[in-house]
C-alpha cells in the first residue's frame, strides 16, 4: 500500500500502490497523519501504481489535507490512473487537490 | 511424584506473558550479567539500552509497557510502573531493579521467593497434578473463589470449573501434552459474580522429560465477553431499527442490509410523504466501520428522516444536512449519501447524491449505472449538491447502493439482467457473499397504475 515515504523540510512526497480499501486506511491514517500534525504542509502522492481507492482512503486524503491546509499547504496527487482519477472528479475532490494528470 | 514447584510454574507463566505482550522492554539478568531474552529460547526481547534513574523509587521509561526483569532462577514481572521518558544507561538500571529486591534485617539483599514473585502476578496461576489436583496457587487465584464452597487445597479441576466436563478437560491436557500447550474455557465465581477465563495451560516435565504437573495461567475474558455482548445486541438493534419491505399499488420497495461486522455504517429507509403524492427514499453510508461509526450513523440517519417531511429542494435539503453534519461528526468523520423522491403522479423521479457516485437504472434494454458526482457530507462546511430528475417508465427500477455492494458489480453483467427481481437477487448475493464492507441497496420498482401486488416477504 505505502511503498514510500520521503520528507524534505516541510514537504513529504508518498508512493502508494495496489488497491486501498477501508481495511487500509487505518494503517494509512496511522502512518501518515503524524507527518502532518507535526508540521509538513505540502503532500505529494504518486498514484500511479495505485489501481482503486475507497471512500474510507479518500478520507484519510482529505484528514491530511485538512492539517496541510492549516500550515497553508495542501495535497497533490500525481499520475493516477483513469479509473483511480475518475474517482477523485465523481467525489469532487478533484476540486479539492491538485490532481496531476498521469 | 514430585510436586509442581512454583519456580516452574512461574516460568512458564512469564513465557506466555511474553508470548502475548507486545513487550518492547526485558532483561535477563545472571550473576554474569545481563542479556537478552533471545539467548533462552523464548521469544527474542530487544535488551534496553537507555534505562533511567530510578525516581522516588519509580523507573521511568519512554513507553507505556511492563517492565521485565529476568534473574538466574527464574523471572520477575514489575508490571506497575510509571513509565514515561527513557535516559540513563543501563548500569543505572541495573542498580535500579536491584535496588526493588527485599532486603533483610540486616539490610543484605535477599532473593525474591518463586511465592512472592508470582504473587505479584496480576493473572491467576495454578499447578495441578495429571490426575487434576490443583496443588499450588497464587494470591489472584485466592481471590477469584473467594466466598465460596471451593477449597483450592483439596480441589479437582472438574469442581473448580463448574463449565467443563471432566472429559473436555482431559482433552485439553492431551492436547498441551502433544503440542506443548492448550487452552479451556473455565468459570469461576467470586462474590455472586461469573467470570470468564481462558485458561492457557502448559506440562511441566520432571528430570527425566515425563510430564508430572501441568501449569494454568487465566486470562480473564468477562470483560471482552461482556462488549462482545454489547455490540451484539447494537447491531440487533440497528437491523430492527431498518424498514421492511414496501408494498404498494404503484410501487415496491425492497432493501438489502448486510452488515460487515455486527454493527453497520449503512442504513437507509423510504417512507410515502404525508401528501400521499410522494416517496421518499435514502441511503447513507457512513465512512469507518464498528461501534463509533454506528453511532454516527444514527445521528445522520435522524437528519435525512427530518429531510423527507420538507417540500425544499433536494439539494437545499442535502446542503443543510452538510452543514449540520460538518458542525456535529467528529472531526475526519464523513458520509456518502444519496436521496430521492418518486411523483407517483407524474413519474417523475428527483435525486440529490452527496458522494454516493452511482446507482442503477432498470429498463427493459437492461440494468446500468447512473453517475452522480457529487461531494460526501461532513467534510467540507460550504460542499454544493445539484438535484436531478427524469422521468420512469411504468416498469422500470431504480437501486440505491452503497460502495460495500457497488464496487463488486459486475457492469457487463448487470447490463443484461432486465427484471427487477433478478438485480433485487444479484445485488443481495454480492452483499451475502462479499462481507469486505458494510453492503446496503435500496431498490424501487415502479408498478404500472393498477396492477397491484402481492405482498410478500
Amino acid at each position: 500500500m505505502i511503498l514510500s515515504i520521503q520528507e524534505e523540510k516541510e514537504n513529504v512526497r508518498v508512493t502508494l500502490g495496489g488497491d486501498i480499501y477501508v481495511q487500509d486506511a487505518s494503517t494509512l491514517r496511522e502512518q501518515l497523519l503524524p507527518y502532518a500534525e507535526e508540521g509538513k504542509s505540502n503532500f505529494v502522492f504518486d498514484f500511479s501504481k495505485v489501481t482503486f481507492i475507497d471512500s474510507a482512503g479518500l478520507g484519510v486524503l482529505v484528514a491530511i489535507y485538512k492539517r496541510a491546509a492549516q500550515n497553508n499547504g495542501g495535497v497533490r496527487i500525481q499520475n493516477p490512473q483513469p479509473q483511480v482519477a475518475e474517482i477523485f472528479t465523481l467525489t469532487r475532490l478533484h476540486h479539492v487537490f491538485s490532481v496531476d494528470p498521469s | 511424584m514430585s510436586t509442581p514447584s512454583f519456580d516452574d510454574a512461574l516460568r512458564r507463566a512469564v513465557h506466555l506473558i511474553l508470548k502475548r505482550t507486545p513487550l518492547t522492554r526485558a532483561l535477563l539478568s545472571t550473576p554474569a550479567g545481563f542479556f537478552s531474552v533471545e539467548d533462552t529460547g523464548m521469544r527474542e526481547v530487544p535488551v534496553l539500552s537507555s534505562p533511567v534513574p530510578a525516581e522516588q523509587g519509580r523507573l521511568h521509561l519512554h513507553q507505556d509497557h511492563a517492565v521485565y526483569w529476568f534473574n538466574e532462577q527464574c523471572s520477575v514481572w514489575f508490571p506497575k510502573y510509571d513509565v514515561r521518558e527513557l535516559t540513563g544507561d543501563s548500569v543505572q538500571l541495573i542498580q535500579d531493579f536491584l535496588s526493588f529486591v527485599p532486603h533483610d534485617a540486616e539490610g543484605g539483599k535477599d532473593r525474591i521467593s518463586s511465592r512472592q514473585l508470582m504473587d505479584t502476578l496480576p493473572y491467576p496461576v495454578f499447578t495441578f497434578t495429571v490426575n487434576m489436583a490443583v496443588c499450588t496457587w497464587n494470591l489472584k487465584m485466592e481471590g477469584y473463589i473467594e466466598d465460596t464452597a471451593v477449597s483450592l487445597s483439596d480441589c479437582r479441576l472438574p469442581e473448580l470449573f463448574l463449565n467443563q466436563t471432566e472429559e473436555k478437560l482431559e482433552a485439553a491436557l492431551f492436547r498441551a501434552a502433544a503440542d506443548g500447550t492448550s487452552t479451556f474455557r473455565g468459570n469461576l465465581q467470586s462474590r455472586s459474580i461469573f467470570y470468564t477465563f481462558d485458561w492457557d495451560i502448559t506440562p511441566l516435565y520432571d528430570e527425566e522429560g515425563d510430564i508430572y504437573a501441568f501449569s494454568a495461567f487465566g486470562r480473564n475474558q468477562t470483560r471482552e465477553l461482556d462488549l462482545e455482548q454489547e455490540v451484539l445486541i447494537a447491531g440487533m438493534l440497528q437491523k430492527s431499527m431498518m424498514p421492511p419491505p414496501l408494498r404498494d399499488a404503484r410501487i415496491r420497495l425492497d432493501p438489502v442490509y448486510q452488515p460487515a461486522g455486527h454493527v453497520s455504517g449503512d442504513t437507509y429507509g423510504y417512507y410515502c410523504k404525508e401528501d400521499g403524492r410522494k416517496i421518499y427514499a435514502y441511503l447513507i453510508d457512513v465512512m469507518g466501520h464498528g461501534l463509533p461509526t454506528a453511532i454516527q450513523t444514527a445521528a445522520v440517519r435522524l437528519l435525512f428522516e427530518q429531510a423527507g417531511r420538507s417540500s425544499a429542494p433536494l439539494h437545499e435539503r442535502m446542503a443543510q444536512i452538510n452543514a449540520v453534519s460538518y458542525e456535529t461528526l467528529p472531526v475526519d468523520y464523513f458520509a456518502a449519501a444519496i436521496m430521492m423522491e418518486f411523483d407517483l403522479e407524474t413519474n417523475e423521479l428527483s435525486y440529490t447524491s452527496a458522494g454516493v457516485n452511482h446507482f442503477l437504472h432498470g429498463t427493459t434494454e437492461g440494468t446500468a449505472s447512473i453517475e452522480t458526482p457529487s461531494p460526501f457530507i461532513g467534510m467540507f462546511e460550504n460542499a454544493t449538491f445539484t438535484t436531478e430528475t427524469f422521468f420512469l417508465q411504468d416498469g422500470e427500477h431504480v437501486h440505491l447502493l452503497s460502495d460495500g455492494i457497488f464496487d463488486l458489480i459486475h457492469v457487463d453483467k448487470l447490463a443484461a439482467i432486465t427484471n427487477y427481481d433478478d438485480v433485487c437477487s444479484y445485488l443481495k448475493t454480492l452483499a451475502v457473499y462479499h462481507k469486505r464492507d458494510d453492503a446496503t441497496a435500496a431498490s424501487m420498482l415502479i408498478l404500472p397504475a393498477g396492477d397491484v401486488q402481492e405482498a410478500s416477504e
